[in-house]
């Protein structure tokens, strides 16, 4: 077994194992945490600070999704200054993004009582691009978590298409050398849009029912099949519209062994010719 | 009166390497090379130096871990990416004694036994990173960086040149941008001795913090205790610039107090100064008989940053400047964490709401609370120190400070 | 005139030869490009990836970080008007106004694409405010007589 060790939250002993970051023990302590960037199968961005928690002899907070529990350690998480910090953050993305499609980001701010009013100011305005036939980029809903980049790069499809532009508060998500994604090195295999966590990437589909007023999530079945295309085996979800018998959405489940959620093209988006059967 | 050491070659520059070793140039490299890298270290460390560039880290203790490591590969980083608004020692530090420069960064990288020195300097400073370039050439051509890399091999030197971004001159950002990267900066820990560049140890130093070296080893630990206080020992350059009759680059012995270099900067009837750069805080004059110190400016909940002073006069609008350092901030920011990202632009737009005179009343409020978010949570030193000078003029004008 | 792609990715990959392929020397390689072609056209981009297995998206994300490199063509020559705190005490702002009259909008290359100028933050000049880089060299004290003469200079 793995080396374990006592840290201290809020006072209270806990075990952590060896390797284990910090959210990871007050996950299993049940302490809710808010989050943001962080994601089970990506490197820790550590760039939204939702997560942070206070260290004894640490001058700054620190990102408890990045920071490895060390023996010893003690943490609060329920000081002033950790709901000050985690209340704050909510509060300056909700002065700038569009958080219509980001419900669990709207949630945390509300559960934090982040007032939504209390920064006013220039709003993240970095247009919307409709590009291509699979799915479509609104970038004023984007809060800059580098889940995209990370899942497009090295952490999982090794495609490079997507980047971090410019600085500050102008910075944004480019594909390629900044232009459409059909001119980037984009395979479309749309494993950013399964990460991203405010809808600004959204499928094609989806972006379209929403826009008609028909996305109805209630009458969505979720129906579990293992994607033919080829013989990797991957778990699908067909999330399936009850009335219409349509397939809305197709998405992977995260903890499954050989997908961990990502997919090909061919799985996330050539489930067409199912409904051509149908029809 | 307080004799130059770091600019004793002001009046008369040596820019190539014959005059520099006409007036005592590479003395230190020599005695470095008798006694060896073990006592080498000792020395810096004994003698009290800290970082120069802002953060004070002892030089000797950076030293000593990088020598150590188990992992023969480590590098030496000069910082001379000098970006903090109001700071300009280093340039000028390089103009009139490059070699000196040289020198302390051929001695530190003997110290850890570097597979290869870095010079990172500000893509701006075009003209002090050709004159590095030429220097090191000069002293390669010489020899003298035969035997000072890994197991008695020469010590390789490259030049780099930043593009234009404040954010690089934090550590971990310029390791970045070394590797061909964005300059986000990185969570520490790792500290730079364990994983710096290229994830190896790596002692990263100031310009003035090396230049100060070869005479450290030369003369001895005990020299520069003999300079400066007990707790800040040696001797600080400070940039002066604003509303002074002579701006320019001043060398003083710490614990010297302010009133003293202001005197010697011809500052007449000020409003107040900005010290330590925009990272820094707004001193009025009721301060003005503070010692220069590590120790005292901790006292006032000051900072001497990087040696930066700028001087206001009574027209000076200080909200105004404040929305000059906020928009530095909002520019500079690296963009990677929310609270400096969002925050930063918010806090520009509040300050140039206050500085234009049409604010709604709460930004005051606001600013000091939208302070400590960023300094809570931000990922680094940019975000944790964009508010501090905003935070030092609020409490200032709620004393009455403040002229306009 | 306007270079045809591929005599633009032969040049990048001449100068990436003579500076090294390693991705460390990314910021090297781009300067001399943006230095040859007043910014670093996609096509260059494309020349990285090829050489130095840089992604293209990597190099734009880059570009788009420091001020010194650009994605749209800058003027030959480029006025860097400092607005940092010093600078501002000794008039940057009259100084920004008065290039904006001489040489044109901010950032816009101006006669024949020879000058362009933007502001700029500290460029640790300010003993000699109101401080200013033209053509990479210090040009400080800058004075509104010094502007109109880039102007001239290219008139
Ligand atoms: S597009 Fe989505 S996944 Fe990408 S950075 Fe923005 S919010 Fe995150
Ligand atoms: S504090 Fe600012 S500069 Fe530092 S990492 Fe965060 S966004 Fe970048
Ligand atoms: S979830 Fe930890 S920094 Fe975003
Ligand atoms: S403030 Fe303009 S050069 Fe420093």
């Amino acid at each position: 077994m793995a080396d374990t060790f006592q840290i201290l939250i809020d006072g209270h002993e806990a075990i952590a194992h060896e390797g284990e970051t910090i959210l990871d023990v007050l996950r299993r302590q049940q302490v809710e945490t808010p989050t943001l960037c962080t994601h089970e199968h990506l490197t820790p961005a550590k760039a939204c600070r939702a997560c942070v928690v206070e260290l004894m002899g640490s001058r700054a907070l620190v990102a408890s999704c990045e920071r490895k529990a060390e023996p010893g350690m003690d943490v609060r998480t329920d000081s002033e200054r950790v709901q000050n910090a985690r209340r704050g953050v909510f509060e300056l993305l909700l002065s700038q993004n569009d958080v219509s499609t980001a419900p669990a980001l709207a949630a945390q701010a509300e559960s934090l009582g982040a007032d939504p009013g209390r920064y006013r100011g220039q709003r993240y305005e970095k247009g919307f691009f409709d590009d291509n036939q699979l799915y479509v980029r609104d970038y004023d809903k984007c809060i800059l978590c580098y889940r995209c980049v990370e899942a497009c790069g090295p952490d999982v499809q090794n495609t490079f298409a997507l980047t971090v532009a410019g600085r500050g508060f102008d910075a944004g998500i480019a594909a390629g050398f900044g232009g459409a994604l059909p001119d980037s090195a984009c395979v479309f295999c749309g494993n950013c849009v399964a990460v991203c966590p405010t809808g600004a990437l959204m499928d094609r589909r989806e972006h379209n029912l929403r826009a008609e007023g028909r996305w109805q999530e209630d009458r969505y079945d979720v129906v579990q099949t293992t994607c033919s295309y080829c013989g990797v085996g991957c778990q699908l979800e067909l999330h399936v519209d009850r009335e219409s018998n349509e397939i809305v959405k197709v998405t992977s489940p995260m903890d499954h062994s050989i997908t961990h959620g990502f997919l090909c093209v061919k799985g996330r988006y050539g489930y067409s010719f199912v409904e051509a059967g149908t029809d | 009166m307080h004799e130059s050491v770091l600019l004793r070659r002001q009046t008369t520059p040596a820019l190539d390497l014959g005059s520099y070793l006409a007036s005592g140039g590479l003395a230190g490299l020599k005695k470095a090379r008798e006694i060896g890298a073990a006592e080498t270290v000792r020395i810096v460390t004994e003698s009290g130096l800290v970082g120069r560039g802002g953060a004070g880290f002892p030089t000797g203790r950076k030293w000593d871990s990088v020598r150590t490591a188990s992992d023969p590969e480590r590098y030496f980083v000069l910082n001379a990416d000098e970006s903090e608004p109001g700071t300009f020692k280093d340039r000028v530090m390089i103009d009139v004694d490059p070699f000196l420069v040289l020198e302390g960064v051929l001695i530190g990288s003997f110290a850890i036994s570097a597979t290869r020195a870095y010079i990172y300097v500000r893509g701006e400073y075009r003209r002090e990173a050709d004159l590095l370039q030429r220097c090191a050439k000069e002293l390669e051509a010489a020899g003298y960086l035969e035997g000072l890399g890994p197991e008695g091999r020469a010590l390789e030197i490259e030049i780099r040149h930043g593009g234009g971004a404040y954010i690089c001159g934090e550590e971990t950002a310029l390791f970045r941008s070394i590797e061909g990267y964005r300059g986000e900066p990185m969570s520490k820990p790792p500290f730079p001795t364990v994983a710096g560049l290229f994830r190896k140890p790596t002692a990263i130093n100031n310009v003035e913090t090396v230049a100060n070296v070869p005479d450290i080893v030369t003369r001895g630990a005990s020299w520069l205790r003999s300079l400066g206080t007990e707790r800040s020992p040696g001797i600080k350059l400070y940039s002066v610039s604003g509303n002074v009759e002579r701006p320019g680059v001043y060398e003083l012995p710490f614990g010297t107090p302010l009133r003293e270099l202001l005197e010697l900067a011809g500052a007449h009837d000020l409003q107040a100064i900005l010290l330590g750069g925009a990272a820094g805080t707004f001193v009025f004059p009721q301060d003005f008989d503070m010692p220069l110190s590590y120790e005292a400016a901790q006292e006032r909940h000051a900072t001497l940053g990087s040696g930066a002073l700028i001087a206001f006069d009574h027209e000076t609008n200080l909200w105004r400047v404040a929305e000059r350092l906020g928009s530095f901030f909002a520019h500079e920011s690296c963009g990677q964490c929310v609270p400096c990202r969002v925050g930063t632009r918010r806090q520009h737009e509040m300050l140039e709401a206050l500085a234009d005179g049409h604010g709604r009343g709460s930004e005051r409020d606001l600013l000091a609370r939208l302070g400590q978010v960023m300094t809570d949570a931000s990922i680094c030193g940019l975000g944790q120190t964009a508010s501090t000078a905003v935070r030092s003029l609020l409490d200032a004008e709620a004393k009455g400070l403040l002229a306009v | 005139m306007p270079e045809d792609d591929r005599e633009i990715r032969e040049r990048v990959r001449g100068l990436i030869a003579e500076t090294g392929r390693e991705r460390s020397q990314l910021l090297e390689v781009l300067h001399k490009v943006q230095k040859e072609f007043r910014h670093v056209p996609r096509a260059a981009a494309e020349a990285i990836e090829q050489e130095m297995l840089v992604p293209v998206a990597d190099t734009y994300g880059v570009i788009t970080f420091y001020d010194l490199l650009s994605e749209k063509p800058v003027g030959r020559k480029v006025l860097r008007i400092c607005e940092d705190v010093t600078c501002s005490l000794h008039g940057a702002e009259q100084l920004a106004a008065e290039a904006e009259k001489v040489l044109g909008p901010e950032g816009q290359p101006s006669r024949g694409g020879e000058v362009s100028w933007t502001r700029c933050a500290c460029l640790g000049l300010c003993d000699k405010a109101p401080a200013a880089l033209y053509d990479e060299q210090p040009l400080a004290p800058l004075a509104p007589g010094a502007i109109r003469k880039v102007g001239e200079e290219h008139a």
